[in-house]
């Protein structure tokens, strides 16, 4: 049995934040499973958004498609509200000319209710983020 | 430094107003805590709404040549002319959104006002970081001003290599008409030489202050609309 994504919306997660808002490019894209549609960032960094899941889940990788991105830093939160972050990750992406950037982050199981998402600096004035996943397993409760 | 750093966070949490926390993150990339009321709240219902695009404006260029007059003419919507010079020590830092023409969108600038005696302070560099777009303003009645335009515009490019980073050359002070000694056909040709866009204005006569700001906006606008495409046709 594979381990669920739950970044999905339809899994229940939901956005709760972001720092950019383009309505005809809002963060929810990240989430519907789909990389044609894409959030995009509309100002200065760093620029984050955090992803809540309905539950703690048990992440063992989290992946991102995204393009023009730098410096990316993965951090989780396992209170009820956003707040009370650690890092999980950060990481130089590649530029990867004309293609998507697709990264894994293995992670040593861990639980958390909320992902956040730094991009701390770009490759040029603005970032596309087209998906975001992560999977795990539910934690008993 | 540091305290130029933190003295700058101050000015720009009392400047930014609304956008607090995004300013806050601007210059504090360690701060660990969200102020997560104070970014926009995602949700359905948005549509029609318009796109803010935020952007780092450098305003550079030699001492006394209107820099700060410019920035404060433009944030006070022409109300407010400084007679007396002021030198800027370090930099200052300006918040004011522009819509931009034929479209429901705006460009909110934080104007990075620098001291002109600061050509080749390290500090002016540290501060420099990441911008999106410049603002080289020379007077047309000193010429040095205007050769020096060439060394400011190699610091400010060298803060984004590899990067398109929009730019206007603006000439001040055409109120001093006997007193020009730069050209308009020669400060044109620099720039376009350059790739840079080109206005003259009088900020003491309030004349033209707001074209380097709207021309700006305009290809910063564009830059991403491009960007936007671009990202549609990568999936
Ligand atoms: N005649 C005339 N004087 C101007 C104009 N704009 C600014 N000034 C004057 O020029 C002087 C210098 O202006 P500032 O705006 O302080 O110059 P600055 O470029 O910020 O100088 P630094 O902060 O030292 O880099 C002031 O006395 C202004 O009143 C203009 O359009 N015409
Ligand atoms: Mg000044």
């Amino acid at each position: 049995m594979g381990a669920a994504d739950w970044c999905r919306s339809s899994a229940g997660a939901a956005l709760v934040l972001a720092t950019s808002s383009d309505p005809q490019h809002p963060a929810e894209n990240m989430a519907d499973g789909s990389s044609e549609t894409f959030w995009t960032t509309t100002g200065m960094f760093p620029q984050e958004f955090i992803i809540g899941f309905p539950k703690c889940v048990k992440i063992s990788k989290v992946a991102i498609q995204c393009y023009l991105v730098r410096t990316l830093r993965i951090e989780r939160s396992i209170s009820k509200d956003p707040v009370d972050f650690e890092q999980c990750v950060e990481k130089d992406l590649q530029h990867t000319e004309g293609q998507l950037q697709m990264e894994e982050f293995p992670l040593p199981d861990f639980p958390a209710t909320y992902l956040r998402f730094i991009i701390k600096s770009a490759f040029d004035h603005f970032v596309s983020v087209h998906r975001v996943m992560a999977e795990g397993t539910a934690e008993n409760t | 430094m540091s305290r130029a750093y933190s003295q700058l966070n101050k000015r720009m949490l009392k400047e930014a107003g609304r956008p607090v926390a995004r300013a806050a993150a601007l210059l504090r990339p360690r701060q660990r805590r969200v102020a997560a009321a104070a970014f926009p709240r995602i949700g359905p219902g948005r549509a029609g709404a318009m796109v803010k695009l935020g952007a780092k404006c450098l305003l550079a260029g030699d001492p006394a040549v209107g820099k700060s007059a410019l920035a404060q003419m433009f944030r006070s919507d022409g109300a407010h002319f400084q007679k007396n010079y002021t030198l800027t020590t370090g930099i200052e830092l300006l918040v004011k959104a522009v819509s931009v023409p034929e479209t429901s969108d705006s460009v909110e600038f934080f104007i990075f006002d620098s001291a002109g005696k600061d050509l080749f302070s390290e500090m002016l560099e540290k501060l420099w970081e990441q911008p999106n777009v410049l603002c080289l303003v020379y007077d047309i009645t000193n010429e040095q001003s205007f050769i020096n335009c060439a060394k400011w515009l190699e610091k400010l490019r060298a803060q984004a290599v590899g990067m398109h980073i929009p730019g206007v050359l603006v000439g001040n002070k055409t109120d001093l008409v006997g007193r020009r000694v730069v050209e308009q056909k020669q400060a044109q040709e620099w720039a376009d030489k350059h790739g840079l866009e080109y206005c003259e204005m009088s900020v003491k006569e309030m004349r033209n202050f707001e074209a380097p700001f709207h021309i700006l906006a305009k290809s910063f606008h564009q830059l991403y609309k491009e960007k936007v495409e671009t990202f549609r046709s990568l999936a």
